[in-house]
């Protein structure tokens, strides 16, 4: 089966890096990786693209960047979820989980009694 | 605070450069896939590859982000200005608390400055900037016709008559032309009859305009058949004044001139006309011989309709005007008896007033009064910079202390000026608040509707424009002075030090004013002077004991046979009130219009090249100038009986002109050129002023008919005319069933309201003269105080060293004198370049008036001591104890 492309619900991205932000600060390369190991691989982001998305959510201040070192020593930008970043992301999970059952229920329409 | 730029407080987070930041972020990623990938065992260049793909559109991303990051801190930049800025504002608003006197009075000085130049433009703005109230009015250009022959003293921008009207809407250039003339109407509303403003128009007119009807239809082509009803379209301020904005009114009949009419519709609410003046109606042409009782529109020769037309797109007036007089050259040909000769000028259409023929005086009477208020606004400038700079000075320890604790010099110039601005602004708002009464004023003094003086987004941005400039004159200088010099002086200084550099900048100042309120009370000076001498004028025909009763419409008039009977039926019932000595009938009263021209030919008479042989004339009835009072030096007058066009009495200038020393009597001249009509010099009149008191007596001449030739009574009474007003008003206007009698007022009376215009000019300019009188005596009197002020200490030296208090009191006197002698002086040489300029709105007055200098030296003198009197009063009280103590 090929990768999915998160690109196909819009702002799914977001929703993948703001969550991917909760554990904890990371790197850009750390972010692409996590998403990518937590789905099996069934998830693969042109890394332009997330990177697009990432600084688009740190304009909005959802995220925000600071230079550090990853655990190799070299210097990288880390990400980190903000006050804001924590709040647009638990309203994105509920609208996520409404919209999933919405389609589930035309997909998987109830048997007709 | 002391800051930098402000992009380096960001740079704290995003280093210096987020080009470089972003590569290096990208480099991270790329470098740690390709070990991962190194690590599952993938060759180097295989790995490398892989991870650009996997990238994807690298160089997108990068330009996104610094897109993002740009735009980020330009913001960042604007609200760190808009947060100083509204420091700036904030402390300023804290200090003028603390100087409420000093904030009101840069606040009122301000106001009065820009107020007067708000209001003058405001009026200039509607008069000649806004375009007319139609659509496009960008492609409207004016058309006018004239004789080629006639290069001076004839109207270069003549009207057109209507069957040349007809051919000239040929021209290709022209999407459209339409004509119009003026025509009185009397409308009967129940009992009464309402006089009414009429326009005839060709049928074209509201659509060339591109004007809709607000009820009902406009005039429209199928109203130009001359048969039937004619239709008639209100205008709005007409149909709500009159009709009470009745919603049903189109289709109504109604008695207009005494013929049946009928109301088509109702013109949109915007088109308030395109000239200076109110119309009520518009009727079309075709209706000219049923509602004015004769038929101008096949008449080659009468040229009384003015025409406006709409350009092709892309195509210029030169262009049009060639076209047309290329239409007109061939009309000479056809009908050479009235069109040989004429040519065709075509001139963008511009504003309300048509500054080719009626604006004549408008233009230059608009630049004085702009003049004027823009002197007004400098002196008001001076008198801020003055307060600024004196205010500043006040402030010089607070200041010094500022630039000593580390803040930039341009940081409290931008403090000082934005200051000013504060105030500049406020009085803006008071200006703005105050010219939005102009509307309410103009309607109270019975400007037509016309002139919108509403304020307007361009007055808007005059007056802005104005208040920054002027912020920008009176307070960067002060502010910049405030700023300068060692700080260690600044703080060191005490308050009585005096500093000879700065005082000498207020006695400039104060000069500059002293100098540009001369030029101005000159000017006015000059203005009443003109106005006294044509109140002085003797203008040659019997002022007192006359009346002119107007009549207009022909109501019940069906032919001219009837109208001229009417006309004589009323002038019997006029003789035969009692009280009256004399009666006589002509087209218009002394003193009330232009009249009409006529080219003249005069057998035996070779004009000169350049010589108009087109003068004006008028049609009188019998005894016209035995009722006006003007001796006949020769000859005689056409008088009771005789009754015909073909005999004139013309005037003593037109005698000596043509006729030098020989007798003119009898003579036979031809009116409309060679191979016009030919009539008989039958007397010689002594010159009057009968057009206007400023203008001097030249060639006319009276053709002589008894019913006359419209619709002016000219009533001499034994005693005093005002008693009969009401008996001529109430014998002849209600009883009579042949006119509509429109006014009834003495020659006095019109007299005086012919130098109403003089007088209103003298009376605006005398005010705004005063009020930079006053401004500047406001100045003055602030620069003497604390120039005072500032050498208290000296005096107290003065004193104590034995001089009295007498010295000390001539000593301030003196030093205000050499400020208005100096600025006195420098004024009087300006007024004369000013004086030279007014020259053409001046009857009668010399470039150097020396009434006018007199009075205003003398009117200076006394300003000058007043503004003076108190701070040398207080100098000579000086206490020498006191002040020497006080530091």
């Amino acid at each position: 089966m090929p990768p999915v492309s998160p690109q196909l619900f819009q702002g799914t991205l977001d929703l993948l890096i703001l969550q991917t932000l909760a554990w904890g600060p990371r790197h850009g390369y750390a972010i692409a990786d996590w998403i990518e190991t937590t789905t099996d691989g069934d998830v693969q982001i042109e890394d332009a693209s997330l990177y697009t998305a990432l600084h688009k959510l740190e304009d909005r201040g959802w995220v925000s960047a600071e230079w550090g070192l990853s655990e190799k020593g070299k210097r990288a930008k880390f990400y980190r979820l903000t006050t804001v970043g924590h709040t647009q992301l638990r309203s994105r999970i509920r609208a996520w989980e409404r919209y999933v059952a919405s389609i589930g229920k035309i997909i998987r329409p109830p048997a007709p009694a | 605070m002391p800051t930098g730029p402000s992009w380096r407080r960001y740079a704290r987070f995003h280093r210096e450069n987020p080009r470089r930041d972003v590569d290096d972020e990208f480099a991270f990623h790329l470098s740690e896939r390709i070990d991962a990938l190194i690590a599952r065992g993938v060759p180097r260049d295989v790995a490398e590859a892989e991870a650009r793909r996997r990238f994807g559109d690298l160089a997108t991303a990068r330009d996104n982000y610094v897109t993002l990051v740009d735009r980020r801190s330009l913001r960042a930049r604007l609200s760190t200005h808009a947060q100083t800025w509204g420091q700036d504002v904030r402390y300023a608003v804290r200090g003028f608390a603390r100087a409420r006197g000093f904030a009101i009075g840069v606040m009122l000085t301000a106001a009065l400055g820009i107020g007067a130049n708000a209001t003058v433009f405001t009026i200039l703005d509607a008069l000649l900037l806004r375009p007319l109230p139609v659509a496009r009015p960008e492609q409207l250009v004016r058309l006018y016709t004239s004789d080629a022959s006639v290069r001076t003293g004839g109207t270069m921008f003549g009207g057109s008559s209507y069957p040349d009207y007809r051919d000239l809407r040929r021209v290709p250039s022209l999407a459209a032309v339409a004509a119009y003339a003026p025509l009185a109407v009397a409308v009967r509303r129940g009992t009464t009859l309402v006089r009414a403003e009429g326009r005839l128009v060709s049928e074209n007119f509201f659509a060339t305009l591109g004007v809709r009807a607000t009820l009902g239809r406009p005039i429209v082509l199928a109203d130009s058949a001359p048969d039937g009803v004619p239709a008639v379209v209100l205008t709005h301020a007409f149909w709500r004044r009159e009709f009470a904005e009745d919603p049903e009114i189109a289709g109504r009949l109604v008695e207009l001139n005494g013929r049946t009419v009928r109301i088509v519709g109702v013109a949109s609410p915007e088109f308030t006309g395109i000239e200076p003046s109110n119309v009520d109606v518009y009727l079309p042409m075709s209706a000219d011989r049923i509602v004015a009782g004769t038929s101008y529109s096949d008449d080659r020769g009468a040229r009384f309709v003015r025409l406006i037309g709409r350009l092709e797109p892309g195509v210029s007036p030169e262009r049009v005007e060639q076209d047309a007089n290329s239409i007109m050259g061939a009309l000479g040909r056809e009908y050479p008896e009235s069109n040989r000769d004429r040519v065709v000028s075509v001139r963008w259409a511009g504003g309300l007033i048509d500054t080719n023929t009626s604006g004549g005086p408008v233009v230059p009477v608009s630049m004085l009064l702009l003049g004027a208020s823009g002197v007004v606004l400098a002196v008001a400038a001076v008198n801020l910079a003055s307060l600024v700079l004196a205010r500043g000075l006040s402030r010089r320890r607070e200041i010094a202390v500022r630039v000593s604790l580390g803040a930039a010099r341009g940081r409290v110039v931008r403090q000082l000026l934005t200051e000013s601005l504060v105030l500049a602004l406020g009085a803006e708002l008071m200006v703005l608040a105050a010219v939005a009464w102009l509307p309410v004023i103009a309607s109270a003094l019975g400007v037509p509707a016309a002139l919108d003086v509403a304020v307007s987004a361009r007055t808007i941005g005059f007056v802005t424009v104005v208040t920054f400039a002027m912020t920008l004159c009176f307070a960067l200088w002060p502010a910049w002075r405030a700023t300068s010099g060692h700080v260690f002086h600044g703080l060191r200084e005490s308050s009585a030090t005096p500093r000879l550099g700065r005082a000498r900048a207020h006695r400039v100042l104060a000069g500059t004013q002293i100098a540009l309120s001369i030029v101005l009370l000159v000017c006015a000076g000059m203005l009443v002077q003109s106005l006294r001498q044509q109140q002085a004028v003797r203008p040659g025909f019997d002022v007192a004991n006359l009346i002119a009763a107007e009549f207009e419409g022909v109501q019940g008039a069906q032919t001219r046979e009837q109208e001229r009977e009417l006309a004589l039926e009323t002038l019997e019932r006029a003789r035969a009130l009692p009280g009256v000595v004399g009666v006589s009938i002509a087209a218009n009263a002394p003193l009330t219009g232009d009249g009409m021209r006529t080219t003249i030919h005069i057998p035996g008479y070779e004009p000169g090249a350049d010589e108009s042989m087109n003068i004006p004339f008028m049609i009188a009835g019998a005894d016209y100038f035995a009722v006006l009072g003007i001796p006949l030096v020769r000859g005689t007058e056409v008088s009771g009986a005789g009754d015909t066009l073909t005999r004139v009495v013309i005037n003593q200038a037109m005698a000596h002109r043509y006729w030098g020393r020989r007798d003119p009597v009898g003579r036979t001249i031809t009116l409309g050129g060679r191979g016009g009509r030919p009539v008989q010099v039958i007397g010689v009149a002594a010159d009057a002023r009968l057009q206007s008191l400023a203008q001097a007596p030249e060639p006319r001449l009276v053709i002589q008919n008894r019913a006359g030739g419209g619709g002016t009574l000219l009533i001499r009474t034994r005693g005093l005319p005002e008693s009969l007003v009401p008996t001529v008003q109430h014998d002849l206007g209600e009883s009579n069933a042949g006119f509509a009698l429109v006014r009834v007022r003495t020659m006095e009376q019109i007299v005086g309201s012919s130098l109403l215009s003089a007088k209103a000019l003298a009376g605006a300019v005398t005010l705004v003269s005063l009020l930079a009188l006053s401004l500047a005596v406001c100045g003055l009197y602030a620069v003497v105080s604390y120039l005072t002020a500032q050498r208290t200490r000296e005096f107290g030296v003065r004193l104590a060293l034995g001089a009295d208090r007498g010295d000390l009191f001539r000593l301030v006197l003196a030093s205000g004198g050499r400020i208005s002698v100096v600025g006195g002086a420098i004024g009087l040489a300006l007024s004369v370049g000013a004086g030279a300029a007014l020259q053409g709105m001046l009857y009668s007055v010399r470039l150097v008036d020396v009434p006018t200098v007199l009075t205003v030296m003398a009117v200076m003198m006394v300003v000058v001591l007043v503004a003076t009197l108190g701070p040398a009063l207080r100098a000579s009280r000086t206490s020498p104890v006191e002040t020497l103590r006080a530091d």
